[in-house]
């Protein structure tokens, strides 16, 4: 169990803003890495808590096409899935102050919009070639503000927490998503 | 997102040593968190200046 109870009312409370469905796709593999074991019962659990979410789990050895079909290289992966694939990928278990990104980028998916700022969104459709972002984080980064911060990597279970944090408006999500 | 701890080669490979770093199509690009207007002008940067090499 990667979510304790008092944490999962809190999620519950933040998906409560979803309006249309989501579907998970998570990549592990049969003899699961410590974090693959722990980002699958993370995105299974996270699933269990809102009917517009859904998840599904692949075997990153043994589904070659569901690879292909996501453009992966690495797991554990976790692509959020909403009308289209919006292109966004987690890479390693969001946890920690990267687990508020994820349910940040669920309410997102959920809302078919990116809530860029018009002006964000008139630079990027004038782009000609294909952006590929990768931001690297860990999950103990300080530097980014988050509305609220979950510690949930078996690295720091033994010191559960979490706290609220305060976010000026304009620092939205990483994931830019082309037009 | 990429979690720089569990993808050490990755790490190695872009150079990552503060988080977070945006790395822009294969190029490491921004770093630290900015405000949307000024972190999109950073990466529109680094596209014209990938695209210029």
């Amino acid at each position: 169990m990667q979510l304790q109870e008092r944490e999962r009312n809190e999620i519950k409370k933040i998906l409560a803003a979803m309006q249309q469905p989501v579907k998970i796709v998570n990549f592990t593999q049969k003899f699961e890495c410590d974090s693959c074991q722990e980002t699958r019962e993370l995105m299974e659990e996270l699933a269990a808590l809102s009917d517009k979410l859904s998840v599904e789990v692949h075997d990153f050895v043994e589904d070659k096409d569901q690879i292909t079909k996501y453009n992966l290289d690495k797991i554990p992966a976790t692509v959020l899935i909403g009308d289209r694939d919006y292109g966004i990928r987690f890479y390693g278990i969001p946890s920690g102050y990267e687990f508020a990104t994820l349910l940040e980028d669920l309410v997102m998916v959920s809302k078919r919009d990116s809530g860029l700022a018009d002006d964000s969104r008139k630079k990027l459709t004038a782009l000609t070639t294909p952006l590929h972002l990768q931001v690297f984080t860990t999950p103990l980064d300080r530097t980014v503000p988050k509305p609220c911060a979950w510690r949930i990597s078996s690295r720091w279970r033994a010191t559960r927490w979490w706290r609220i944090w305060w976010k000026p408006p304009s620092f939205r999500s990483f994931h830019i998503v082309t037009a | 997102m990429v979690e720089a701890t569990e993808f050490p080669q990755l790490s190695h490979r872009y150079g990552v040593r503060s988080v977070p770093l945006t790395v822009v199509n294969d190029k490491p690009a921004v770093t630290g968190a900015l405000p949307e207007a000024h972190f999109l002008d950073h990466i529109l940067m680094a596209i014209e200046k990938g695209e210029a090499t």
